[in-house]
């Protein structure tokens, strides 16, 4: 691997068959390279939706539609109760951060074989190339936010103060599942088996997290399960500061913090050690 | 002076996965993370495993500030496999190489272009991954336009753009990187012969700006033009490392037994003698005055050396060659009295050294033999042209011209290079 002092553009490179990178120095190569993280990312969404007739519009569309059909099911046919939030609200407050996490782990893991083209071709730190779902969602997750607010506005849910926490929280999902990403893409690209696996541990993953139900409507003996699910620690914050619901246990933000540490260090230790192999055997 | 660039025992091992066969998958990493729990060493001596294939070996070379170095090999040679590791995008198996300055590596021309955005999107992504800062763009967006030439179209979407045009625009983008070292993998055979006149051009203009260039390509004519240094890869080894370009481009394309007959000594391979003379050698020089016994690029001159011992004088006596091509066709003859009577060489008696010059651009390329020509003139042969007579091999490729149109060989007998002008 290769020693850089300054990243891209260094001026004195030493190429040799093994990095002695450290976690610093890879955030540091992260954080040198950012411009041409926000640079994939604007492309990502600048591609998406230049094709498309409806465009932005599907930002809208998508969890808008999956509102109504989760409302009908499971909020007037299986009347599952919220806490004195209405329904539809509730379950497209958990749907947006659930969607916006998910994305980023799926994109982010298959971001090296996606980019392929490029990394066969040209140098830079690729540890960028994961970072960049968790940009160009957040992108789309705005606008989506905007119908939670015109939602909540029609229902007559005002947002706490706290609501001023959820760029925080989105940093942390972002983080969360960047750290999941540097994890699986080298994986995913030299064993393809991640993405034919991914969606399917996702689609579980939305069932053991509270985005269609709330914490409460699980027996309390068993309520403890969450604890170690450190996405529904943020997504209960957010509705928390959202909607007005209660916030977690600290206990919980104590081990959301422990999860977020150690899916970092594990995600830079594999990226790292896989790297080499990466562009050899994609 | 440090180099700019050093390159140290550089090896680089590829481990051959039989093509299909299912050891890709997980199961296999889950596999060998349970048996394994050392890192496999890949530096350690390289064995004779028929899975793996080393496609750099060895390789060790300094490149000075300002050198210009082509990296010529057949395919498979390891030539990409060096510049991917000089890129970092692949890494060496072993040993270590020290870049001292900026790298620009240029292996493939519109890195990451996508087809749905403009063309301005499009050169503001290419720049940006191929190193440069957006404010660096913005300064050379307008440049960077105009040499493409296509700035009525720069806010289309690349999808409607000629292949042409898309390699224009990307090549542009590139060729105003400006990097202390440049590493370019055989762009120039794109685009039109305008546009490569263009992209010849601005190499030419990085090179003699100072900067540094490593180069591979096929195209030996260009090679020549551009390099003022050759390392020759064989089997993923260096063959040859030389600033002599035209020679070690000659044995390139001669291959690799091939050094040319250039030189008939008496001794050696039989010797021609007779009452008036004894021949003592027949050979063609190179521009450094030895034998030339490589192929020699058509821009440079070379000569004919006949010595001999002269018996007896006669005003009669008549020496020359003889350029036979490969069909036999004889493409020139020349001999000593083709000259005024006054202005022939003055032979003696005792050993005689006649020369002459066979000027650049004259002979084609091609491979050609030349026939030791002696005569007593309207008495008879001593040495008659043909397939019995004293003669010496001479190739001669590359180097025809200076033109970017004229990369090749062109029909005809002779290739001179005429002075067109208009009054």
């Amino acid at each position: 691997m290769s020693d850089t002092l300054t990243g891209h553009g260094a001026t004195r490179v030493v190429i040799r068959p093994r990095t002695d990178h450290t976690l610093a120095d890879c955030i540091r190569d992260v954080y040198s390279n950012r411009h041409i993280a926000w640079t994939l990312a604007l492309r990502e969404i600048q591609i998406r939706y230049k094709q498309s007739v409806v465009g932005v519009a599907w930002a809208v569309l998508q969890p808008l539609v999956t509102t109504v059909v989760f409302t009908l099911l499971f909020g007037l046919l299986a009347k599952i109760p919220t806490d004195g939030v209405p329904y539809p609200v509730f379950v497209l407050s958990g749907l947006l951060f659930w969607q916006y996490f998910s994305k980023v782990v799926s994109e982010a893991s298959g971001s090296l074989v996606k980019n392929e083209g490029i990394i066969t071709k040209v140098f830079f730190p690729r540890l960028i190339l994961p970072l960049v779902p968790a940009l160009s969602a957040a992108v789309e997750l705005g606008i989506s936010l905007v119908i939670l607010f015109v939602l909540m506005l029609i229902y007559g849910v005002t947002p706490t103060p706290y609501v001023l926490l959820l760029p925080v929280l989105l940093l942390f999902a972002g983080l969360l599942g960047y750290g999941i990403g540097l994890m699986l893409s080298p994986i995913n690209a030299i064993y393809r088996d991640v993405s034919i696996a991914l969606p399917f541990f996702v689609q579980i993953g939305m069932y053991l997290t509270p985005v269609i139900y709330p914490v409460s409507f699980v027996p309390e003996r068993y309520q403890w399960v969450f604890l170690f699910n450190p996405v529904a620690a943020l997504l209960d914050t957010a509705r928390a500061a959202l909607l007005g619901s209660p916030f977690p246990s600290l206990a919980a933000y104590g081990v959301l913090l422990l999860w977020t540490a150690f899916i970092f260090t594990l995600g830079f230790r594999t990226f790292r050690k896989l790297e080499p192999a990466i562009v050899d055997r994609i | 002076m440090t180099p700019i660039i050093s390159v140290n025992g550089i090896g680089k091992k590829y481990r051959l996965n039989g093509a299909g066969s299912a050891h890709d998958t997980l199961r296999d990493l889950l596999a060998s993370m349970i048996s394994r729990n050392r890192p496999e060493r890949a530096t350690e001596a390289p064995q004779a495993n028929p899975r793996e294939f080393w496609a750099l070996k060895d390789v060790c070379f300094d490149v000075n500030e300002g050198e210009v170095v082509g990296i010529v090999g057949r395919n498979g040679a390891g030539k990409s496999t060096l510049l991917k590791i000089l890129s970092r995008i692949t890494t060496p198996t072993t040993g270590e190489a020290i870049l001292n300055g900026r790298v620009g590596s240029l292996l493939e021309v519109g890195t990451g272009f996508h087809p749905e955005l403009t063309g301005r999107e499009n050169v503001y992504f290419n720049g940006t991954i191929l190193g440069l800062r957006k404010h660096e763009i913005k300064a050379r967006f307008d440049e960077i336009v105009a040499f493409s030439g296509i700035e009525a179209f720069i806010d289309t979407p690349i999808k409607r753009y000629s292949s042409g045009m898309k390699m224009r625009l990307a090549f542009s983008v590139a060729a105003h990187l400006e990097p202390e070292i440049m590493i370019i993998d055989e762009v120039l055979a794109v685009g039109d012969v305008d546009f490569q006149t263009k992209c010849l051009g601005k190499m030419r203009d990085v090179a003699s700006a100072g900067r540094t260039v490593l180069f591979v390509s096929h195209n030996m004519n260009a090679v020549m033009q551009l390099c003022s240094r050759i390392v020759w890869l064989e089997r993923g080894q260096v063959k040859a490392d030389s600033k002599d370009v035209h020679q070690t481009c000659g044995r390139y394309l001669l291959g690799e037994e091939g050094k040319l007959q250039g030189c008939h000594e008496a001794g050696l391979h039989g010797a021609l003698e007779c009452d008036f003379f004894s021949l003592r050698s027949f050979r063609i020089v190179g521009p450094e005055g030895i034998t030339l016994d490589h192929p020699i690029p058509g821009s440079c001159d070379f000569g004919v050396e006949i010595t001999l011992d002269i018996h007896r004088l006669s005003p009669l006596l008549n020496f020359g060659c003889v350029v036979v091509d490969e069909n036999g066709q004889h493409v020139l003859w020349s001999v000593t009295t083709d000259k005024a009577v006054e202005d022939w060489p003055e032979l003696k008696v005792g050993r005689n050294v006649i020369t002459a010059r066979v000027p650049a651009h004259l002979l084609n390329e091609g491979r050609y033999r030349m026939d030791f020509f002696a005569s007593l003139h309207g008495q008879g042969w001593f040495s008659e042209p043909g397939n019995t007579s004293v003669s010496v091999h001479l190739q001669v490729s590359g180097g025809l011209s200076e033109s970017p149109y004229w990369r090749s060989r062109r029909p005809g007998f002779i290739a001179p290079v005429l002075n067109w002008v208009a009054n």
